[in-house]
């Protein structure tokens, strides 16, 4: 213990001299050589990848990483500035995990399909929705968009309603039952007038929100549902080989590449589960880019429902992929190749992706979500 | 489309340092300097005396997860360690001496065999503390302290020494030389003059001086003060700034 008294005066009049400390002494203890050596080797791989190190002074590893990684997306992907890649990619390092990680950001691009897909559909039947369909796989890849079908996922969130049968008799069935009524066999126009007193979002004004087409809105898949034609890949390559020349010919290759893309051996590397690096779930929000059908109002109200219940629910992530390595065993050569590999193959699926909804027009609006 | 790189991990900077200061006797001072980067080199900046605050943080922060830190004694010594050793009496009778002094006007002449409550005493550093207990039982880490309501203590429960002896070093582990110490010398004046807070809704000096005319069969608990202390918090490494934040209006 110490000594209650004060601090005896300096001997002989002299001031204190507080001593030096030896330049031997290091000034932080902590495991940045490790950290750096491993960003370093990561940099080094990479290199060998194509991506080239960058020229000047770089202040440090992590400094030299974000301009070797950036300087490959400008060069490999011009693109990226054209059609505005709306994320926030990130290589981070902790004690325990390697990641990449491709963050969401806001203000995202909104894309109208009727247009395009009307005119596919009308050159010929099955080729409008064959191209929705490589949009609507992107999800499953680690490349979120946000679609119609988000109407239909939040309608049973917020109403609980979950049928099979998508009708506004349907509908006010379900709404009565979850007031604890008795629904009748029979729901009269008279019944569903007063309920639309007091509940929105009504099945016949969904549908007529996006021209009928109910698959969009990711409802009604029982009896008498319309499934749409939705040609193959075979088919499509068949249209393309006949319409070189045609001026929709773009779209339907782009569609054609991009699901070649997500048919590679790890094209789910990136697809993130949401669970942080301590196993717990969370939600994940953000995408990049909203595809409606047309007016895309009803779609942006939703998603806003989305993502503010997954922040009340408590954590979430916005991003949009992810991919960790494990640092509890040494990381070899071959994983940060991996790794490497991984990354750019996600590049190149969102700069298809982001191509080939640049070939639908934008949505004129006054603000961004 | 940016890349952005980053670490994360656990990083100890250099921010302080302990300077320790010894005399031939193996008597130690402690001071604490806060050490700053300049020109990148570490520099050692003018301190200040170490307390027991700066204690605390340097044990809590270097201390294994598991490591005991006081360990629990029965049946007198409650606790020993830190540079402290805590005990209890339980209530009893003892001699009383009350000295009159020209310092105090509420100070009076007079001694008895009188009750007193049951009593914690805690000894550090040559200084002594004291609080009472209601009940007989031993107490445990849960037991409520109460003021002691004797005159020459400190709102905080510091034993005024005035000019009293204290046992000598080869007798500071001796529990009964510092009762000794404590009740054989003169009782002169109360502590502070806050009403109510050495004994309650009672003036001390004339609760002393019923009890000296006419001692009670047992000590009336009724009188005693309550500080929201517990034993528990003198077991706390930083129970000496905790107890010194406890003050009374009139102190002197």
């Amino acid at each position: 213990m110490f000594a209650n008294q004060n601090l005896a005066a300096a001997p002989r009049g002299q001031g204190f001299c507080l001593p030096g400390i030896s330049h031997e002494i290091p000034i932080a203890l902590n495991d940045n050589h490790k950290q750096q050596r491993l960003l370093a080797r990561l940099a080094s791989i990479a290199e060998k990848n194509g991506l080239y190190l960058p020229m000047g002074k770089c202040e440090s590893i992590t400094d030299l990483l974000a301009r070797q990684w950036s300087g490959y997306v400008a060069r490999q992907h011009p693109n990226a500035v054209k059609n505005q890649w709306q994320a926030r990619p990130s290589i981070s390092l902790t004690d325990d995990h390697l990641t990449v990680e491709i963050g969401a950001e806001g203000g995202i691009e909104i894309y109208r399909l009727k247009p395009v897909i009307e005119a596919l559909e009308a050159e010929k039947s099955g080729l409008g929705w064959f191209v929705f369909s490589a949009i609507r796989v992107s999800d499953s890849y680690g490349l979120p968009v946000y679609l119609p079908d988000q109407i239909g996922y939040q309608l049973g969130c917020h109403y609980g309603y979950d049928s099979d049968e998508f009708t506004d008799e349907n509908y006010c069935k379900h709404l009565m039952a979850e007031e604890g009524q008795t629904s009748p066999d029979i729901i009269t126009p008279e019944m569903i007038s007063e309920m639309k007193e007091q509940y929105d979002h009504w099945p016949s004004d969904l549908l007529e929100d996006v021209d009928g087409h109910e698959h969009l809105l990711g409802v009604g898949y029982g009896k008498g549902a319309k499934h749409p034609l939705v040609l193959t890949d075979k088919q499509a390559k068949t249209w393309i080989a006949s319409h070189k020349d045609h001026p929709l010919a773009t779209v339907v290759n782009l569609a054609i590449e991009f699901k070649a893309s997500v048919a590679k051996p790890n094209a789910k590397a990136l697809l993130w589960d949401c669970q942080d690096d301590y196993g717990e779930e969370s939600e994940r929000i953000g995408a990049l880019a909203i595809v409606a059908w047309d007016s895309p109002d009803l779609l942006m109200e939703m998603i806003q429902h989305h993502e503010e219940m997954a922040y009340q629910c408590g954590y979430c992530y916005e991003a949009l992929g992810r991919v960790s390595i494990d640092l509890k065993t040494d990381i070899t050569d071959a994983q940060l190749a991996q790794l490497v590999k991984q990354t750019q193959e996600y590049l190149k699926r969102m700069d298809l992706l982001t191509e080939l909804l640049s070939q639908f027009p934008l949505w004129e609006r006054n603000n961004g979500i | 489309m940016e890349f952005e790189a980053s670490i994360h991990g656990d990083s100890f900077n250099l921010s302080s340092a302990v300077l320790l200061y010894s005399d031939s006797n193996n008597r130690t001072y402690a001071t604490k300097h806060v050490v700053e980067l300049m020109d990148g080199r570490p520099m050692i900046r003018p301190g200040r005396p170490l307390t027991e605050g700066d204690y605390k943080h340097l044990v809590d922060g270097l201390k294994p997860a598991e490591r005991p830190t006081i360990e629990w004694n029965d049946p007198k010594i409650l606790a020993k360690g830190l540079g402290r050793t805590i005990w209890w009496s339980p209530p009893q009778q003892r001699t009383l001496f009350f000295k009159e002094s020209g310092l105090a006007s509420r100070s009076f002449e007079g001694k008895n065999t009188c009750p007193t409550p049951g009593l914690v005493f805690m000894v550090i550093d040559g200084s002594m503390y004291i609080y009472a207990f209601k009940g007989a039982q031993a107490p445990g880490k849960t037991t409520k302290l109460f003021q002691a309501p004797f005159f020459n203590v400190w709102a905080s429960g510091k034993v005024c020494d005035g000019n009293a002896q204290k046992p000598d070093d080869d007798q500071q582990v001796n529990l009964d030389a510092w009762e000794r110490f404590f009740f054989g010398s003169n009782f002169t004046h109360p502590n502070f003059s806050e009403k109510d807070r050495l004994t309650k809704r009672i003036d001390p000096a004339l609760f002393w001086k019923k009890q000296i005319q006419s001692p009670s069969p047992t000590f009336p608990e009724k009188v005693l003060v309550d500080i929201n202390l517990t034993v528990s918090d003198m077991l706390q490494i930083d129970f000496i700034e905790t107890a010194n934040r406890i003050t009374a209006r009139g102190e002197f």
